[in-house]
Parts: structure tokens; sequence; C-alpha cells
């Protein structure tokens, strides 16, 4: 998938993204929305409802006022 | 155990959560919406009223009204039109008669069942949790002698040519259940796939860390898989594995350095649920403090595959020193409430120093298995010793396996066979859960 937003840079915060459970709509909608609120879509789990990506820091209000959205997370870092 | 109790024991009451109404399932295609035929709803109105004489109001016509719906629900009868459901009052006469009735030719009753009161699907785990730790408490007041070992008698398990001591704890040595056409999927640093004590049992294996190959080059996720499904007569040394017939579903998602990121676990998480796994191990964990929350994305995950029929156990984390007084949070996604979190236990069953434990009320250890000195699988075809409640998972993944080869297959009897089989110890429900991880012989 090509998204207009980049997927590096200092500001920018990888996330989980939560979908809500009740979701109406297709993927590719749901991916123009949250493209359009910053988000640059890596992975989506249409199993789990989870969306993987990377956003601004100064964005991520913004992407979890989204009616479509349960919660945003920062990815983390996970060990042995 | 509980059978033989005496009559002033309170007791585990499988009919607790019935709510004392009945579920009517109709085969009446009432129809939804602009498709729906009101006659057909009359007719499985009329059915009920036939068979057992139980009147009902169709939902869709008290829509508007919430007082009669109020009423449908709380004391008469209501028949969900979209669902086709009846739910109703029925006594055991009645009851009686609708179950006869379905055996009848034509008959517009499918199947009748008691209902229960229902947990919130995201407190699925918590709710079995907190109905054992009731039934323990209670016991643990009325009878103590039968909830805890013999004062002054302390388990000391060794290794021996046999097996390892985490297989004689664990009960799994003398179990006659081998975990035979269960799914376990190790979530971990990959695996040596041709190590000899379980290449056999590897069924499916996938890398979801970009450019590796689920080939181990760590050593963590051999020796996970290991104890899980190593071989009852390995190449060399004792038996290892919990569950040597189990099938294992390797998914790499920690690199060869160990590490791994939130986004390829869930990866593999989802390949699990999708290769219909009914266990998922997973030894990993980031660090919390108390005042941390789970993870919504880790607790959805962790409910889409409990709902799919699979449960996850994660290790409760090794970041304590218990013998300078420091006990940790449970770490993440361990903390999540629809995922097992499995503390370690060392030879003397003893909660391990390093050992995660319960710090804020909700967030805790479920259950706990041998982590300390635990010898298993190591990449090259060889074994070796590794410490850790990453060793205390994969021995409950195994032991689920062999609950699943006694015919158990769905999650939610997995899940409460785990937790109500497990052994009780002399220790705190915070750092130990419900007991040592038990198989049944």
């Amino acid at each position: 998938m090509i998204s207009p937003n980049s997927s590096e840079g200092p500001d920018r915060v990888r996330v989980l993204v939560t979908l809500r459970a009740d979701l109406a709509g297709t993927e590719e909608e749901l991916i123009r929305e949250l493209d359009e609120a910053g988000l640059s879509v890596e992975e989506v789990s249409s199993v789990l409802g989870i969306v993987t990506g990377t956003v601004e820091r100064t964005a991520m209000e913004r992407l979890e006022a989204l009616p479509s959205i349960e919660a945003v997370e920062p990815e983390g870092e996970v060990t042995i | 155990m509980i059978d033989a109790l005496g009559d002033d024991v309170p007791r585990w009451d499988p009919f607790a959560d019935l709510t004392g109404r009945t579920l009517v399932v109709m085969d009446v295609d009432v129809g939804v919406g602009r498709r729906r035929r009101p006659s057909r709803a009359a007719e499985a109105a009329a059915a009920l009223a036939d068979v057992a004489g139980v009147a009902v109001v169709a939902s869709d016509d008290v829509a508007d009204d919430e007082a009669g719906l109020l009423e449908a629900e709380e004391s008469g009868g209501l028949l969900l039109t979209e669902l086709g459901i009846a739910v109703v009052p029925a006594d055991p006469d009645q009851t009686q008669a609708l179950r006869a009735s379905v055996a009848d030719a034509g008959s517009a009753v499918m199947h009748v069942e008691a209902e229960r009161w229902a947990y919130p699907a995201n407190d699925f785990l918590a709710g079995y949790r907190h109905g054992v730790t009731n039934l323990l408490d209670s016991l643990q007041a009325a009878r103590p002698s039968l909830v805890a070992p013999l004062a002054g008698v302390q388990a000391a398990w060794t290794d021996d040519s046999v097996s390892t001591w985490g297989l004689k704890a664990t009960g799994a040595l003398g179990s006659r259940f081998t975990g035979r056409g269960c799914r376990v999927s190790v979530l971990d640093t990959g695996i040596d796939l041709a190590h000899p004590d379980m290449a056999a049992q590897i069924g499916a294996s996938r890398s979801f860390v970009p450019d590796e190959t689920v080939d181990d080059g760590h050593g963590h996720g051999t020796h996970c898989a290991g104890t899980v499904a190593g071989s009852s007569t390995p190449v060399a040394g004792p038996r290892y594995g919990v569950a040597p017939e189990a099938e294992l579903h390797i998914g790499k998602v920690l690199s060869n350095q160990g590490r791994g990121r939130d986004g390829w676990i869930l990866a593999g998480i989802e390949w699990a649920i999708l290769g219909d796994c009914h266990v998922i191990s997973m030894s990993l964990g980031s660090r919390t403090s108390p005042t941390d929350p789970p993870s919504t994305a880790y607790e959805r995950a962790a409910s889409r595959a409990l709902e799919r029929g699979t449960i996850i156990v994660a290790a409760a984390g090794n970041d304590s020193s218990r013998r300078f007084g420091r006990i940790s949070a449970v770490s993440r996604p361990a903390n999540s409430p629809s995922i097992f979190a499995v503390g370690a236990l060392d030879a003397m069953e003893q909660v391990a120093n390093f050992s995660n434990g319960t710090v804020a009320p909700g967030d805790g250890v479920d259950i706990a298995g041998p982590g300390v000195d635990v010898l298993s699988a190591a990449p090259g075809g060889g074994t070796r010793r590794l410490s850790g409640t990453s060793m205390a998972t994969p021995h409950t993944a195994g032991i689920a396996a062999l609950i699943h080869d006694q015919g158990v297959s769905s999650a939610a009897d997995l899940a409460m066979r785990l937790l109500v089989g497990a052994r009780r110890l002399p220790a705190a429900s915070g750092d130990v859960g419900t007991g040592v991880v038990t198989a049944r012989r």
C-alpha cells in the first residue's frame, strides 16, 4: 500500500491501533480514513481488528478521536 | 477431590451461574427488517405455547415500549425475532416438554438449554479466576488441610535419567495423555528445525522478523518448544517434553537477539489463530509499572483468540528480586485479563526469586510452573538448562495440550480446567495463582 504519509522521521512514532469491534465499512475505506488522519498504515489484521503503522506525535490525539478507533498505543519492544 | 468433601465444606456448584430461565432455539425463519414476516413470529410463539404452555412477546413488537420489553425480559418470555431465539421462564416440566419436542418431525424447537449469567467477553479469564480463587479461599478457611501440603513437608523434585523435575512436579510424566490432536503455537525466537527431539512434531513454521528465517539463532525458542513437545524418548538424556505428541506451530516473533516488536507478535497471534491452534505459548514480555493499564491491543487479540477457540499463556516476567523484597508487576502482555500469566517455581516449589507477582488488584499471576534450572532442547541437537518464567510458560502450554487430549476442546473448558486442575501451594495466590499447573493422570 502506498501512503502519502512518510513512515520515517524523528517525530513519528510506531503505534498499535485497535479498531472498534462493531466497525462497518470496507478495509479500503478504513485505511483511507486512517491515512487522512495521518497514519501511515503498515499492517491490517482483520482477524484481530488491529492496525499497525506510524504517525506524527502531534497527530495521535486526532487519530484516537476517530469514531472507528478504540485505542491508539505506542508500539513497544518485547524481549525474552 | 471436590466430591470427597464433607457437607460442611463449600462445594463447586456447576449450577451457580444458571439464571433459572431457558433458551429455546427456534427453527422458524422470522426474517429481519423489510424481510420480516410477522406471521412467522406468531408461528414461533404458537409453537412455544402448544408445546409447553409458554407465552412469549416478540422483541420487535415491544422494541419501542421500554416497560414492555423489560417486563418480557424479567418475568415473561421474549422471542428475539432477529435471532430466532426465545428466552422463557420455563419450569422443569415445561423445559422437559420443550426438550422432548426437539425430536419431533417438523418441530419448530431446534435446541433447548439453560440460560447462564455471562462474564464480559474481555473479562473471560478473570471470571474463572475469580470463581476458582473464591472456592479455594473458602476451602482454605473451612478445611485448610485439604488445600495445602502437610506442614513441614516440602517438595524437592530432581532430574533423573527418566525425566526432568518439571515433568514430575506437573504430573506430566505419569499422565496417559500425550497432547495428540492439539496444536500449540510457540511464538518466540524460532526453532532448530532439525532438532531430533522435536523435528517430527513441527506442523508449521513462519518468521515474522524481517530478514530472518525461522531458524533459531538465539536458542530461547528451541528451549521453549522442547518443553512443550520434546520427544518422550529423546536422543540423549531424560525426557523433557510435556506433551510429546502435540503439533508445534512455530512463529518467530523475536529476533536472534531476543527482541521483537508488538506488531510482529500480534501478527504471530493472528497466524496461530488462523492455523487453528488451540494454545499459544508466549515466553516474552515488556516491563510494566503497577499503574500501567493492560494493552488494549493485546486484550483485543486475546479475546478474539478465545472467541475462536485459542487460549494464550504468557510469561509473568523476571523483573523481581524477591530476596531483597522487591516484587515487580506482571509484564505486558501477560497482564491482559484474557491471557494466562504464568509465574515460576524452583524445584522446592518455592516462588523463584525473579518471578513477577500481583502488585495491583485485577492484574496478577494466574498459575505457576517449573521455571528454575530447566533442562530442554538447544540448537544443534543437544540440551541445556535455563531459568525464567519463560520456562514455566511452555510447561503450562504443554499441560493445556494434555488437557485438550482428554477431549476438552473449547477454550472456555480448557481455561477452566487449567485453573481448577492446578495443585494448591502454601504460597500467596498473588505469586502462584491457583497453584502448580498439573496434568491429569
